[in-house]
């Protein structure tokens, strides 16, 4: 018997060719910009780990890659508090830039909280992201 | 209603006063024994009549199944606020403390993550503004 979870998506245009939104996605020194610090590296099976630092809140988020597809798919474990899911970005290139679509998927029922933490987690991280994207060339 | 008292699990009560104490600067406040019980705590010397800290003995077994996972997550047990972490974490070092994080600027703090030797991370944190 599977147990059904959830998914979280957020998707959003960005006014930036797909390559530069890939390299946002996937240099440690720009992660650590929009997301967190991390020591990743856009090579699968790699293990890597994210840093939540907050006054309220630190902790250590274990991730491994799963996909790379340069310029259009990107996805990873996210471990983190006992709870495992897979986030996977989807890039697709659009007249005015990259469509850019990120999926969570592994909420277990009993993840409620999880799920909307996320929720929030994820918009402030595509702010961020925006900005990021904006300050670079 | 106020908050007197909070607690950390540690894996041995002796080692911990020395840490809490001589190397992370507290200073003890209550040790009472009762048989093989031992009420054990310390305070801020800065606040001497703040709110103290018992170092309580883990010998529960699911408390410590606890104190593994979130030690291993990279989560504090515990959380200081500093007005210098600079210089705290100086002197914290300089006798002896492991730190897993060094002092790392974050969105509104600096902070910084060390071991306390008794099964736990405490995070030390100095808030950008009060």
């Amino acid at each position: 018997m599977t147990e059904e979870t959830r998914s979280l998506v957020v998707e959003r245009e960005f006014p930036h060719p797909p390559e530069k939104l890939w390299r946002a996605l996937t240099q440690p020194h720009l992660i650590a910009e929009w997301l967190m610090r991390n020591d990743f590296e856009p090579v699968l099976g790699r293990e890597f780990k994210l840093h939540v630092e907050s006054p309220r809140w630190s902790g250590v988020i274990d991730c491994k890659v799963l996909i790379v597809e340069p310029n259009h798919k990107l996805a990873y474990n996210w471990n983190s508090q006992g709870l495992e899911t897979v986030v996977t970005f989807t890039l697709t290139p659009t007249k005015n830039g990259v469509q850019l679509r990120m999926e969570q998927s592994g909420f277990a029922p009993d993840r409620q909280q999880n799920y909307q933490g996320a929720k929030f987690g994820w918009q402030k991280f595509f702010g961020n992201l925006e900005q990021v994207l904006t300050r670079v060339d | 209603m106020k908050i007197k008292v909070t607690s950390v699990y540690v894996d041995d009560q002796e080692k911990a006063l020395s840490f809490y104490t001589d190397v992370l600067g507290l200073t003890k406040k209550a040790d009472f024994s009762n048989g093989p019980f031992r009420w054990l705590t310390v305070a801020s010397p800065d606040e001497p009549n703040g709110v103290e800290l018992q170092l309580a003995l883990n010998n529960n077994p699911a408390a410590k199944t606890y104190q593994q996972a979130i030690f291993q997550q990279g989560q504090p047990a515990i959380n200081f606020f500093t007005d210098d972490l600079k210089a705290d974490y100086e002197r914290i070092k300089t006798r002896g403390a492991a730190f897993t994080k060094p002092p790392t600027e974050t969105k509104g703090a600096t902070l910084a993550l060390l071991n306390d030797t008794c099964g736990n991370l405490i995070q030390i944190t100095q808030l950008a503004r009060w």
